[in-house]
């Protein structure tokens, strides 16, 4: 009985947020959507709440060590950290969501029901060894996601951005359990870390023997399970239905998608990638195959950036132009990835934490320039830097961090990264990323220059000072996390994670 | 370990075979005839009215996505009302009730929720 509660008590933020989820949506169904912001308040305490038990576990684990919640649940400080920026992101998604004065507020009860829904799924996919649930921690996250995207019934392209995404995501998710399926059958477990390295009468068969036996069905299995995290942060030869799911759905709920449902999918990657070829105890004759699997990656990692940087070039529309940028910033996170050591992983959060940010910036600009004009082409941004100076600015701030220049979190962001993948061999791929941001300054400015160097067209002055105060503390943020006292701790969270994992921290080259 | 999926291959290559080979017999030796009759959809029964892609109303898909939803909550209850005695036995009886109870509570505002959306009244 006591040890039923010590474990219900570590999934004690995932119990509060469910219960929140239903909370809202009877509060909705009594109320009859009148008072939607009180819903939008109420949301935000609960996920206070689960924010402020975030913080207790981290510092649990910190005494404890990783914990186990009915041998499905892994509490690690991995997970954790993911979990927090999730929470905190979707604190500011429901801010944007109150403030944002194109969103219906009729059925908001609903879209609060699902965004929180989606948190969950996303909470259990990020804290699981276990790829049963893992599964349906994504599915979970998707399934919300796709009625999401698809909220606004009435309009065609919110309605087209749904259906795209249901049938890339159903697809890809048949390909993942495929092969999860072979990975089950291979080692009779569905448990990562026993794939990883099997003791003696546990009854599974590491996936090193199953691939001294027979290399091809490993590598099958392996790469059709990358296959499916790679639809979910749209990484290259999946990346088609980003632009048009994030262009139709409502902004809101595209920030959401662009910054917590690709984190999410990114630590659910780490977690695969670590656990079955870097954690310690894993053979040796699997680790040397991790390396062609990190080498698949920093190939995936440079196609994904370029054609995003590229595609981005041309877009008219801003709201297309971020889709492909943040296909463009999968490409950068997958250099931790592909580099297959701890400081690579460590890279990699640090850059999905700084890309936090900068993107939930950049959308709310969006949103607010949405509200000002009811457009979202770059050219209609004529004289935003003379009628709403502060939004500008701050938007200003949010792209300097997203090209990658100092004094910005992004900069020290890149930074890690590319010395993370240098140290990993890879540095052709740094020259590459290098050259992509490059690329990346000229469109970025592009909307710096139609904002200020551009006469100001005739519009109907407009202000939200909520939206507009919240622009400003994510621009200070966004700067601040880049100097020196905020961003070394930022970097020690960061390298907690893949300590976690029980990943080795090598040193350079010795791989 | 590939080699052990050889037989099925060859069970792959027989009814291949099998299928192929019956259409190619029947192409060869078969009698050709050709009338109005042949070319309808089935050669026997009713003819076809219409088209095949009609709008259907959504009721239909709802009460479908509802029947699912309670029938797997009567699917799960079953064996769990035959095991119950077995963790009352084990002296975990309260936890496992306090489960169902939530598990029930949960689609109880389900339920609540489609009735109140008029989800439930087939004319609305």
């Amino acid at each position: 009985m006591n040890a039923y509660i010590e474990q219900m008590g570590l999934i004690a933020p995932e119990l509060v947020l469910t219960a929140l989820s239903l909370f809202v949506l009877t509060w909705d169904l009594l109320k009859k959507g009148r008072n939607s912001d009180h819903i939008g308040y109420a949301t935000l305490v609960g996920l206070a709440v689960t924010g402020w038990l975030l913080l207790q576990q981290w510092g649990m684990l910190g005494d404890k060590g990783t914990q186990t919640a009915f041998g499905m649940v892994t509490i690690d400080r991995f997970g954790t950290f993911f979990k927090l920026f999730t929470v905190g992101s979707m604190a500011v998604v429901t801010l944007f969501v109150m403030l944002d004065k194109n969103e219906r507020k009729h059925g908001i009860g609903e879209y609060y029901f699902l965004l929180i829904g989606a948190s969950i799924g996303a909470f259990f996919m990020v804290s699981t060894n276990n790829l049963l649930l893992l599964m349906l921690g994504l599915e979970l996250l998707s399934l919300a996601s796709y009625s999401l995207a698809g909220f606004h019934k009435g309009s065609k392209r919110s309605a087209e951005a749904a259906l795209k995404y249901i049938v890339f995501g159903g697809l890809s998710a048949g390909v993942m359990l495929y092969g999860i399926s072979l990975l089950y059958g291979l080692t009779g477990t569905l448990d990562l870390g026993l794939m990883g390295h099997a003791p003696e009468g546990s009854g599974a068969v590491s996936l090193a023997t199953q691939f001294d036996a027979s290399p091809i069905p490993v590598a099958i299995a392996v790469v059709l399970v990358l296959a499916g995290f790679a639809y979910k942060v749209s990484v290259v030869p999946f990346h088609f239905w980003t632009p048009d799911v994030y262009e139709g759905a409502p902004t809101p709920v595209t920030t959401f998608l662009a910054v917590g449902s690709k984190a999410a999918g990114f630590a659910a990657l780490l977690r695969f990638v670590g656990a079955l070829f870097l954690t310690d105890g894993v053979d040796a004759s699997i680790v040397a195959y991790g390396d062609r699997i990190g080498f698949l990656l920093a190939i995936l990692a440079a196609i994904t950036m370029t054609l995003g940087n590229l595609s981005a070039l041309r877009q008219g529309s801003l709201k297309r132009m971020l889709a492909y940028s943040s296909i463009a910033h999968a490409g950068y996170v997958l250099m931790g990835a592909a580099s297959m050591t701890s400081e690579g992983f460590a890279a990699a959060m640090f850059y999905l934490a700084a890309y936090y940010c900068m993107n939930l910036g950049a959308f709310g600009f969006l949103i607010y320039f949405e509200g000002v004009t009811g457009k979202d082409d770059i050219d209609s941004l004529k004289g935003m830097g003379w009628r709403h100076p502060v939004v500008a600015w701050s938007m200003v701030v949010f792209l300097v961090a997203l090209t990658g220049l100092p004094p910005t979190v992004g900069f020290y962001g890149k930074l890690i990264l590319f010395y993370a993948a240098i140290d990993a061999g890879l540095a052709w791929l740094v020259i590459i990323a290098a050259i992509n941001s490059v690329i990346s300054l000229f469109y970025y400015f592009r909307v710096a220059k139609s904002m200020f160097l551009t006469e100001p067209v005739p519009q109907v002055p407009m202000r939200q000072h909520g939206l507009a105060g919240i622009l400003c503390v994510l621009a200070v943020v966004t700067v601040l996390a880049g100097l020196g006292a905020f961003k070394d701790p930022l970097r020690g969270w960061a390298d907690e994670g893949p300590a976690s994992l029980e990943i080795y921290a090598t040193d350079a080259g010795s791989r | 370990m590939l080699s052990q999926y050889g037989p099925i291959l060859i069970l792959i290559a027989l009814v291949l075979g099998f299928a192929a080979g019956n259409l190619v017999i029947s192409e060869l030796l078969g009698k050709k005839t050709s009338a109005i009759g042949k070319a309808d959809a089935y050669e026997c029964g009713m003819g076809s009215i219409g088209n095949a892609r009609l709008r259907l109303s959504i009721h239909f898909y709802l009460v479908a996505v509802l029947f699912i939803l309670f029938d797997v909550e009567s699917l799960l209850l079953i064996p769990w009302a035959v095991s119950a005695k077995f963790f009352e036995a084990q002296g975990v009886g309260g936890i496992v009730f306090t489960e169902i109870v939530g598990f029930v509570a949960v689609l109880g505002i389900g339920l609540a929720y489609v009735w109140n959306k008029g989800g439930l009244s087939w004319d609305r």
